[in-house]
């Protein structure tokens, strides 16, 4: 009898989960209709708007400090919040005032900033060039910014509203770098009168009410920002919710405007939904592996090669992407100066990879360790199936964020499956390839990139820059010391009637001006 | 009983230090630091150096927890190295969602396994007793995540009964979380009113009022319930203790920001003062819970108070 | 006088062993659940024999992956095309063995630290419950999280974690038994034939408070599979390719409105392993609890 109603509850289930499955049925076609019509339904009568916009996000900001705010979830707030010297349209890749009106370059390597006169900090006080000196000299002992700032040999005001800033050496990306909302201006009167929450005081267009810790962040318009006219919301509900499938149906219930990174599984829930939009970006994000080339079987090239041979991107994308991504030849985001794959390179070759193991001294096959972060163990797993075929047991080491950073400092493991987002210079790859700087995970060491690099950034003629960048790309093809595998798909889903999002380098979304019609 | 009660209090203080210390020592050997966490994706070596330093993480294990332990002893629990908030702040904050959730938890799970233990009892041996225990099984028995998701899936989706998450819609957004995390208890908390119901209702008074003509619903409702609910009570408040701990996977699928949340958050950036100050409150708070417990015990039982005041003696 | 005692011993247990036995067989729901676990342990052992771990659990076939139930691959397939009913029998294994080792490290811990506080009582014993205290009161879920994360995860440090969470539990149930027999007569005629204070522990206190403590391992084998999955669903659990369970039910989450199956399958398995542990051990409590059948009797 108690098998009977253990059976019962059995049925319930399977007939609950088969409607579930039923209905999935004519989903997928819909999809690429709606993908991209986010512009519609904004009605131009400038009517309406909903008051209070909550967005939901799938990893949590750390802090609204600007300096300290280094995640992109931490940016997503912080750019709200605050605002930095200069503005980037990524649409146009045009720079754009931000605290700045103007600026100009008056040497080859000093740039003279006009501040808007008559903004307004938060707490009431003006903007003034005093407070540039003062973020910056802030920002000099911090160890996220340290290294753009640490690039300036000088910073003078010229007058209360003018900045002279000096670099130590020619840069010619600089004032794309100090786009980041890293780079913020704050108010030295907040800080100094309160050193632990003054960095949550900026100039931008929303004020911060509370900041809950991996909970939720609250913000209300600034009336007295400069622009605040524009601003088409009052309030702003930033909501962490960790686990996909309730942030998709959080969106679905309405009970938030904008569901950031939807499970890639479940995006045709919201294509298929008439009340709703799904969106899709291109991310500057790049999965690969990279080799410790200092490790013995790491600076094995004819193995690194192998590798690269054996591994099929179109199932990795299958798989761990859900099919939306593009396969990557080079380690280096699509729409970023520079940026080639025109090469051979080692593709998908299982009789080529066999050989490959052959010459590298592999014929019989061995055991490596792979380490990767928990969130990324599907694509893993696929490799690890993948190199079973040329012989090679991939043992893999699974790990939280943090270990996984400090894992790969200590060089430790042999292959490691990573992915990184670019901004917008070419300091992204620059910082992966060139020996001994902060994220080249492999520990690749080449004197002629490393001279290409140096010599790229000091010049400004772009076909010159792009040769250079080419030839680095070529090299890293041929000694593979990463292997590239593809680009991720940014989705996000939001409310009809929802708009005016826009999109900044390094996957942050800026939503000062988004606003739902009711 | 005074005395027993201050030295059960005076217990606490061996115990949090203990705690403090396992804390504080495995967050130490866990891979990776706060640093490796807050550091952007392309720090330096020299940039991951002073961010240390200014954490004060470049001190060594043990001059790290006699500074943590100065700061407890004034009830300082210290300032999150990821918020920069403080963590006694931090945690109140969360403190109230997890009540919430625990107290209506255990309306959920006692609302339940009184009635399934009662009926077990009364039919002691026959289907109706089995059907009832295999029934306050279910809750433990399934994987509280999974339980979590149908639920959302089907309720919150489905039919819109109830919100998915978070806690902005009042008693309603208890519901589907109480569920979750309730009916893991009821199995417990089933049986001991099960074997409880039993003991009581074989006492010789009862068989005196049904020999007198009472009739058997009276004699379960009005005699039996009343004196078996003692050890329910106290079954029920060890279980509060278990919940107060946060319910970690509840709190995650539901995106309840309560005290597990807090912490399984903060283990993963390595955030130990967070980390250590959460798990000495919930210890804390947890046996002020157990040893309330044991006191209203000795209260409604005087046999027990009597024990209680000999040990003081 | 050894003779004499051993020979009573035998005796009674044999008749109490009988006596249990014949309570046992006549609950109905401790049989079913015997019986699901005897075929649990079946499948597992002979996992190896009837599956090609190599080609038939972990090798992928992307091209027929998320497949509906049907009769080809009765619980269909996974996003990596793997069949889920291989998997799932196979995973017994993993599962099985994560519950019975975690219990056994925290059996073993628990054992010896109770029974050594029981019998020696004094300083020993009030250091052993206050570290148990300290231990006990960390909330169980925390501290499989905190040992995860400093030992790293692997189905060893998985089995750890879940076992350390079970260890106070032992300590206390085998002191307290330890209490009840300590001054027994045959100790006393144990004592004087000169064994020695291990011996007495391990040969004759032991055993004779074992029924609490199988009633125990019954129940704990059934948390530590919930914990397991669990920690799975964290992100913890034990590493991949291996068919656990708690990894396949947590791994098939985001297709559970798509394809349920990925999640109904792993999550009834383990629903009604962990039903039947419970109802064995819920079983074996009161065939052991010979208060209980007089109750019944009067």
């Amino acid at each position: 009898m108690k098998k009977g109603i253990a059976m019962l509850l059995c049925l319930l289930m399977i007939t609950g989960s088969l409607t579930a499955c039923s209905s999935s049925e004519p989903k997928e076609t819909t999809q690429a209709a709606t993908v991209g019509a986010e512009t519609t339904g904004t009605a131009e009568t400038g009517g309406a708007y909903k008051d209070t916009l909550i967005v939901g996000m799938s990893a949590a900001p750390q802090t609204a400090d600007a300096q300290a705010a280094t995640n992109v979830p931490g940016k997503i707030i912080t750019k709200m919040i605050h605002m930095s010297l200069i503005f980037l349209n990524t649409e146009t890749g045009e720079l754009q005032p931000g605290v700045a009106e103007s600026w100009e370059q008056t040497g080859e390597a000093t740039y003279v900033f006009h501040l808007r006169q008559g903004m307004k900090f938060h707490n009431g006080e003006d903007v003034k060039a005093s407070d540039v000196l003062y973020t910056f000299a802030r920002g000099a002992d911090n160890a996220g910014t340290k290294s753009v700032l640490g690039q300036i040999s000088e910073l003078k005001a010229l007058d209360e509203y003018t900045v002279e800033l000096s670099l130590k050496e020619v840069d010619v990306d600089y004032p794309t770098k100090i786009v980041d909302p890293l780079y913020s201006i704050l108010s030295e009167k907040a800080c100094t009168e309160d050193p632990e929450n003054g960095g949550t005081i900026g100039c931008g267009p929303y004020v911060l009410d509370d900041f809950v810790l991996n909970d939720y962040v609250t913000m209300h318009k600034f009336e007295e920002y400069w622009d605040a006219e524009n601003l088409k919301t009052n309030q702003f509900r930033f909501r962490y919710i960790p686990e996909n499938s309730a942030r998709l149906i959080a969106l679905q219930n309405k009970e938030i405007d904008v569901c950031m990174n939807p499970a890639t599984v479940e995006v045709s829930y919201i294509a298929d939904d008439p009340s709703l939009v799904l969106n899709q970006m291109n991310s500057s994000r790049v999965f690969y592996l990279s080799f410790n080339t200092g490790s013995e079987i790491g600076q094995n090239q004819a193995l690194r090669q192998a590798v690269a041979c054996a591994v099929n991107k179109e199932d990795i994308i299958t798989v761990a992407a859900e099919g939306a991504g593009a396969p990557a030849k080079t380690l280096w985001s699509q729409g970023l100066l520079g940026f080639y794959d025109g090469f051979e390179g080692f593709s998908y070759d299982l009789e080529k990879a066999k050989a490959l193991m052959a010459e590298a001294g592999y014929a019989d096959g061995l055991t490596m360790e792979i380490a990767c972060d928990s969130a990324n163990i599907s694509a893993v797993e696929v490799i690890q199936s993948q190199l079973r075929e040329i012989g090679i047991e991939l043992t893999i080491n699974e790990m939280d964020s943090a270990g996984l950073t400090s894992y790969i400092g200590q060089k430790s493991t042999t292959l490691l499956y990573n992915a990184r987002s670019y901004g917008a210079t070419v300091e992204g790859p620059r910082k992966v390839f060139v020996t001994g700087l902060a994220s080249n995970d492999a520990f690749y060491s080449n004197p002629r990139v490393d001279e290409l690099f140096a010599a790229g950034g000091l010049i400004t003629d772009v076909a010159e820059r792009e040769a250079m960048y080419k030839e680095v790309q070529e090299i890293l093809a041929e000694e593979v010391p990463y292997i590239p595998l593809y680009y991720g798909v940014t989705y996000w889903g939001n409310v009809q009637g929802f708009d005016g999002m826009m999109t900044q380098s390094g996957g942050i979304f800026f939503y000062a001006y988004s606003y739902v019609t009711e | 009983m005074y005395r027993y009660t201050l030295k059960r209090l005076l217990m606490i203080i061996p115990v949090i230090i203990g705690v403090s210390l396992i804390i504080f020592v495995a967050m130490d050997l866990a891979p990776g630091n706060a640093v490796d966490y807050l550091a952007p994706e392309d720090a330096t070596e020299e940039d991951l150096k002073l961010l240390e330093q200014q954490l004060g993480l470049d001190q060594p294990l043990l001059i790290r927890y006699v500074k943590y332990m100065g700061g407890l002893v004034q009830g300082d629990l210290g300032v999150s190295y990821i918020s920069n908030q403080d963590v006694m702040g931090t945690y109140m904050d969360r403190l109230p969602n997890t009540i919430a959730l625990a107290a209506a938890s255990i309306v959920v799970a006692v609302g339940l396994s009184i009635p399934l233990g009662i009926i077990s009892a009364v039919h002691n041996g026959s289907i109706r007793d089995n059907l009832a225990m295999v029934f306050a099984l279910l809750g433990l028995s399934m994987p509280n995540f999974w339980v979590g998701l149908l639920l959302i899936i089907y309720l919150s989706n489905g039919l819109g009964w109830f919100p998915s998450g978070g806690f902005n819609d009042g008693l309603l957004s208890l519901v589907l979380p109480a569920i979750t995390a309730g009916t893991g208890f009821m199995a417990v908390i089933t049986r001991t009113t099960r074997s409880s119901m039993l003991d009581v209702l074989n006492q010789d008074y009862l068989r005196t009022a049904r020999a007198k003509g009472v009739n058997e619903k009276t004699v379960v409702k009005k005699h039996a319930l009343k004196n078996a609910l003692i050890p329910i009570i106290t079954i029920s408040g060890t279980q509060l203790g278990a919940l107060l701990g946060g319910s970690v996977l509840t709190e995650t699928v539901f995106s309840w920001p309560g005290v597990g949340r807090l912490i399984i958050d903060s283990v993963n950036s390595r955030d130990t003062p967070m980390v250590t100050g959460s798990i000495i409150m919930t210890t804390i708070i947890i046996s002020l819970l157990l040893l309330a417990v044991d006191l209203l015990y000795a209260v409604v039982d005087p046999r027990l108070r009597s024990r209680y005041g000999a040990k003081g003696r | 006088m050894k003779t004499v005692v051993a020979t009573e011993k035998v005796r009674k247990k044999r008749t109490r062993f009988g006596e249990v036995m014949h309570r046992l067989s006549k609950n109905k729901g401790a049989m079913a659940g015997l019986a699901i676990i005897a075929i649990l342990v079946l499948i597992a052992v002979f996992a190896d024999v009837l599956f090609d771990y190599e080609n038939q659990v972990i090798a992928m076939n992307i091209s027929d992956r998320l497949q509906g139930p049907s009769w080809e691959h009765p619980f269909g397939t996974d996003e990596k095309g793997r069949d889920m009913f291989i998997r799932i029998l196979y995973g017994s294994r993993y599962s099985l063995a994560i519950g019975a080792v975690a219990v056994l490290i925290a059996l073993a811990a628990g054992m010896v630290l109770g029974a050594v506080a029981g019998y020696y009582g004094g300083a020993i014993e009030e250091i052993i419950m206050r570290v148990t205290d300290i231990f006990a009161s960390v909330p169980y879920m925390l501290m499989a999280i905190v040992v995860i994360s400093v030992l790293g995860s692997s189905t060893l440090n998985l089995m750890i974690a879940v076992g350390v969470t079970s260890i106070p539990a032992f300590v206390r149930i085998t002191r307290a038994s330890v209490l009840t027999v300590r001054n027994q007569e045959y100790l006393e005629a144990a004592k004087a034939i000169g064994r020695t204070n291990k011996a007495i522990i391990l040969f004759h206190i032991l055993p004779n408070c074992l029924s609490p403590i199988i009633v125990q391992v019954t129940l704990r084998i059934a948390s530590a599979i919930i914990s397991a999955s669990g920690l799975s669903f964290l992100g913890l659990g034990v590493p991949k390719p291996s068919p656990e369970w708690g990894s396949l039910l947590s791994a098939g989450r985001g297709f559970i409105r798509d394809s349920g199956y990925l999640t109904l399958f792993p999550g009834l398995v383990i629903m009604i392993t962990v039903m039947a542990f419970n109802l064995l051990g819920d079983g074996l409590r009161d065939a052991l609890d010979p208060k209980l059948k007089e109750r019944k009797g009067g």
